[in-house]
């Protein structure tokens, strides 16, 4: 057979099994084989035989019993072995309690933090909102392309068409969020409120408590003032006095009627809701509300958008100038809350997620560590008769019951991290106090936990199972030489883990500079001892000869206030959310296509404005007095504008066109410097300025700027208001700082969280360092002893050991940042404003590296310098 | 490991051909394929992992006596059943035997197969 080639074929086959297998019967299955083919039986099947067996031999596969007894016996059912592995498991875990803490510690606040975030996930972005028909509800944004706006408020008229027109909405309505003043008692407070309109409460699901929701006939203007309050200020602000419905409040110095108690909206916390008076913000193009529509049951979201386009379509033939270029967008109502938050979230789960891991890399070191310290206790059970197997297996039941225990610290550090965090989170995320440990949550956390029981205890058992015996028990269990393959994988870990806790904190660190970047720009207006209060006085009240007066007087009256130092009215404040956009172009320049028609932000204000809020003059003069309703029409540009009308050339003289309804062309009269509205964008929008006696705004602002702190000017202004108009709605007071501070404090918290997460991977990463420090001391006792006997000094022995950990930080730290620069190139659209490379953030970066791995060979120093020589050249 | 355990069907019938006399590997499948009437096709890759299984078990051994050299190739090897094997077989004749029993009774018309 040997030398027939058909007999090789057969040899090659024969490699399938194991080799120790192919020595003893190799030959005699050979000369079977050759039999049975001189038989006449099928060499396919039997080639395909051998190679079938030759695996399942190797892989250790076979038949099944035909039945299973009760045996007394090691081959115990897997239940039997289960619970026979967990005893163990828990014996060892109980005996070793220094190593079960930390390692429940170290784990439970990698999983807490998971846990927390994933919580915050599971209702922001899983759970559906929680009332009636809430996934056939979708909020209505209007769109214009021609104008690059894709998610605006819509106008009362555009919604209530589309309400009305579309035969696949069952039922829609409208709310704004507002501020109030009121007055429950002679103590008034500022609450929030809701304007609503149509069938707002019923879209969301909301049930009355008491009396009756507002409806279409409240919002008539010729109407009685009424007011419905929440579930929780009546129980809370009424004492949930049954007489509640039908007694009166002040709301903004107006009484109201209560008309009704309703259960709490969702969106927001809210305490009143008024309804929507149809007058002055009916216009077709005041697009100032939310709207929101529930489709009927059945209907696709694709048949309710179609519906939504058919109607935008009629709506652009009907009214071409009002309408022109607008069109809906629906998103469901639970994404539309969410919005660009969950970018923020995946991307915090990331973070944790990288905590995490670290966590496991610890904990892996530590059970190495343990599983090289328990080699003669494997060693010798190994000699009793435990396979391989089973001695990895028993390990790894093990080590997931660890992560058990972790999983159980974490849940308790993720129910504590859920409380600051829920508290914390920016405004983005929204129905965060709906956030709860629920079963999915929990049911993460067991699969996190037994994930991380597998990762980390991999190794280990691995390792340990595979104790060379005789090598073992020879050398006394201690120091093995087998222990050179297990070190490395440990330093390996610990290298792995400090490089990433460095690209974290690089992460971090360029977080950081940013925000201070962006705090510390120029915002190009006076921030200190400056007021704004929102006034809003209703079209219907104040037409405009009745505003005219209405501002002057403000105005005047203001400035007399003591402490006041001066004041102005505004159409917008600046880092103010509600921009209002208007197309321009040079006078005498052709009128562009409407699509390419350029937008800039209009602000229309009142003379002293910008010397209220000290902006910069560039070129030419401020608003004063020349600029009245009856003089020549002016402007005032801001130097982003003016370059993108006039580049160098000077602006002042020259004529612009604005669109609103005149067409008038303004002479510039003035350019002011750059006001930063939007913070962390590198542009400023072009930006003008109309004298609000010539182009007239509801949407009014007062801003005052104080010599003393702000606060206390505040009551004396109010009063002052209240005794021009009692009823001129004023809310949304804040000082700019406040105004300021709000523009970035999303951000904020993100780079706080970040920062925190990096400094608790870095914390994991000096537990890390210090146990293979620690281990490197013990390892390397004799060659200390024999430095101490040869006359080494403290300072000496010392710096040998922290030379072991910033030998490991030395390879890390350089990876970690060369990680983190390739990182936040590929992401660095989003900071434009800063050099992904910068060199103070690696140095403080590479600083606290440093740092840590001193920290962490403190304890290991001192006792390397303990040690006696004698007793260490005396140990084997 | 204990005798006691219950066997495969390919185990038994293996041990119960050797142990009426030593085999070779292609005497042990043709001996089984005669017993079942062609009905167990024993293919050598699964025969020998059986072989080896129970050697390890030590239920069958390798014969050192062999039959005369001009009957038969020298690199064959021979194996025959151990004391224990023997045991083990016994213990599970047993028990199958009273099985049979029990079907034979209940179907008395069926012309039993005559193992021999």
């Amino acid at each position: 057979m040997s030398s027939n080639p058909a007999g090789r074929a057969w040899r090659w086959l024969l490699l399938a099994f194991p080799r120790q297998f192919r020595r003893r019967h190799g030959l005699d299955l050979l000369d079977l084989v050759s039999d049975l083919v001189a038989e006449g039986r099928s060499r396919r099947s039997l080639a395909f035989d051998l190679a079938a067996q030759g695996l399942g031999a190797r892989l250790r596969l076979r038949q099944p019993r035909p039945y299973s007894t009760r045996s007394p016996d090691s081959r115990s059912s897997l239940m039997d072995r289960l619970l026979q592995d967990m005893r163990y498991g828990v014996r060892s875990l109980v005996s070793n309690p220094g190593v079960t803490l930390v390692v429940t510690l170290t784990l439970g606040l990698g999983i807490g933090a998971n846990t927390a975030i994933f919580a915050v996930i599971n209702t922001v972005l899983l759970q559906p909102l929680s009332f009636d028909g809430a996934e056939r509800v979708f909020q209505v944004y209007e769109t214009n392309q021609q104008r690059g706006i894709d998610g605006s408020n819509v106008s009362y008229p555009n919604l209530e068409d589309l309400i009305t027109r579309s035969e696949q909405i069952e039922a829609g309505g409208a709310l704004s969020f507002t501020n109030v003043n009121l007055a429950a008692g002679d103590y008034p407070e500022r609450v929030r409120a809701a304007l609503v309109s149509g069938e707002l409460f019923d879209v969301l699901g909301m049930t009355t408590l008491a009396g009756r929701p507002l409806g279409v006939a409240d919002q008539d203007p010729g109407a009685e003032s009424r007011v419905v309050v929440s579930e929780g200020f009546w129980q809370q602000r009424l004492g949930a006095d049954p007489g509640a419905v039908g007694s009166r409040l002040r709301v903004n110095g107006r009484p109201r009627t209560v008309v009704g108690v309703v259960s709490e909206l969702p969106l927001a916390d809210v305490e009143v809701f008024l309804p929507l008076r149809l007058d002055e913000y009916a216009h077709r193009t005041n697009h100032f509300l939310q709207g929101l529509v529930r489709a009927a049951p059945g209907v696709t979201p694709e048949q309710l958008r179609a519906s939504a386009t058919g109607i935008s379509e009629g709506l652009r033939s009907e009214y071409p100038e009002a309408y022109e270029g607008w069109g809906f967008r629906l998103v469901e109502l639970q994404m539309a809350l969410v919005d660009d938050g969950w970018v923020i979230l995946v991307f915090l789960l990331g973070i944790v997620a990288v905590v995490l891991l670290i966590a496991c890399a610890n904990v892996t070191n530590v059970l190495l560590a343990r599983a090289a310290a328990r080699s003669r206790e494997i060693a010798v059970r190994s000699a009793l008769g435990a396979g391989r197997a089973r001695i990895f297996r028993q390990l790894l039941t093990e080590s997931l019951m660890l992560a058990m225990c972790g999983g159980l610290a974490g849940l308790l550090f993720g129910f504590l991290g859920l409380g600051i965090l829920r508290s914390n989170l920016p405004e983005d995320i929204p129905r965060t106090d709906e956030v709860t440990l629920d079963p999915t949550v929990l049911a993460f956390t067991l699969g996190i936990a037994l994930l991380t029981g597998i990762l980390f205890g991999l190794a280990p058992a691995l390792s340990a199972s595979r104790s060379r015996l005789s090598e073992t028990l020879k050398e006394g269990g201690a120091q093995m030489s087998t222990g050179w393959a297990r070190g490395r994988l440990r330093n390996g870990l610990v290298i792995a883990e400090v490089c990433v806790s460095v690209a974290l904190l690089m992460v971090a660190g360029l977080l950081v500079r940013t925000l201070l970047d962006v705090t510390a720009r120029d915002p190009g207006f006076s921030v200190e001892r400056t007021l704004a209060l929102r006034l809003d006085p209703p079209a219907q009240k104040y037409p405009e000869a009745v505003l005219d007066e209405l501002t002057r007087r403000l105005q005047a009256d203001v400035s007399r206030v003591p402490g006041v130092e001066a004041a102005a009215l505004t159409s917008q404040i600046p880092r103010g959310s509600s921009r209002t956009y208007r197309g321009f172009k040079i006078e005498g320049a052709p009128s562009p296509p409407v699509e390419e028609i350029d937008y800039a932000n209009w602000v229309s204000v009142t003379p002293g404005y910008f010397e209220t809020l000290r902006m910069n003059l560039l070129a030419g003069r401020f608003f004063d007095a020349r600029d009245g309703a009856d003089a020549e029409p002016t402007i005032i540009l801001n130097r982003s504008m003016a370059r993108t009308l006039f580049g160098q050339q000077p602006a002042i003289g020259r004529r612009v066109h604005i669109f609103t309804d005149e067409e008038l062309a303004r002479e510039v009269v003035g350019v002011i410097g750059d006001v930063v509205d939007r913070p962390f964008n590198e542009e400023i929008d072009p930006q003008f300025f109309t004298p609000l006696p010539q182009a007239y705004s509801n949407r009014l602002s007062l801003v005052v700027r104080t010599d003393s702190e702000a606060a206390t000017v505040v009551s004396a202004v109010r009063d002052l208001l209240r005794r021009i108009d009692p009823d001129l709605p004023v809310y949304g007071v804040q000082t700019l700082q406040e105004v300021l501070a709000g523009s970035v404090a999303g951000p904020r918290v993100i780079t706080a969280m970040v920062g925190a997460f990096a400094m608790l991977a870095l914390g994991l990463s000096v537990l890390g360092l210090y146990g293979v420090i620690a281990y490197a001391v013990t390892r390397r006792t004799r060659e200390i002893g024999i430095r101490i006997a040869l006359g080494a000094d403290a300072g000496q022995v010392r710096r040998m050991v922290v030379g072991e950990g910033l030998r490991l930080a030395a390879i890390a730290a350089p990876l970690g940042v060369g990680i983190a620069l390739v990182f936040l190139q590929v992401i660095s659209s989003q900071f434009r404003r800063i050099e992904v490379f910068d060199p103070l953030t690696v140095a403080a970066v590479v600083g606290l590296t440093v740092v840590a791995v001193l920290a962490a060979s403190y304890v290991p120093a001192r006792r390397a310098t303990r040690v006696d020589p004698l007793v260490a050249l005396r140990a084997e | 490991m204990s005798p006691t355990q219950p066997m495969r069907p390919i185990e038994f019938l293996v041990l119960a051909v050797l142990s009426e006399q030593t085999r070779h590997g292609y005497g042990i499948v043709q001996e089984i394929d005669r017993r079942t009437r062609g009905r167990v096709e024993v293919k050598p890759g699964n025969l020998y992992r059986v072989i080896d299984r129970l050697m390890q078990r030590g239920l069958v051994d390798e014969d050192e006596r062999r039959p005369a050299k001009d009957l038969d190739n020298q690199r064959r090897r021979y194996y025959t059943i151990t004391e224990s094997g023997g045991r083990a077989l016994t213990e599970e004749a047993r028990m199958l035997g009273a099985i049979v029993d029990g079907v034979r009774a209940t179907f008395p018309d069926e012309t039993p197969e005559t193992a021999r």
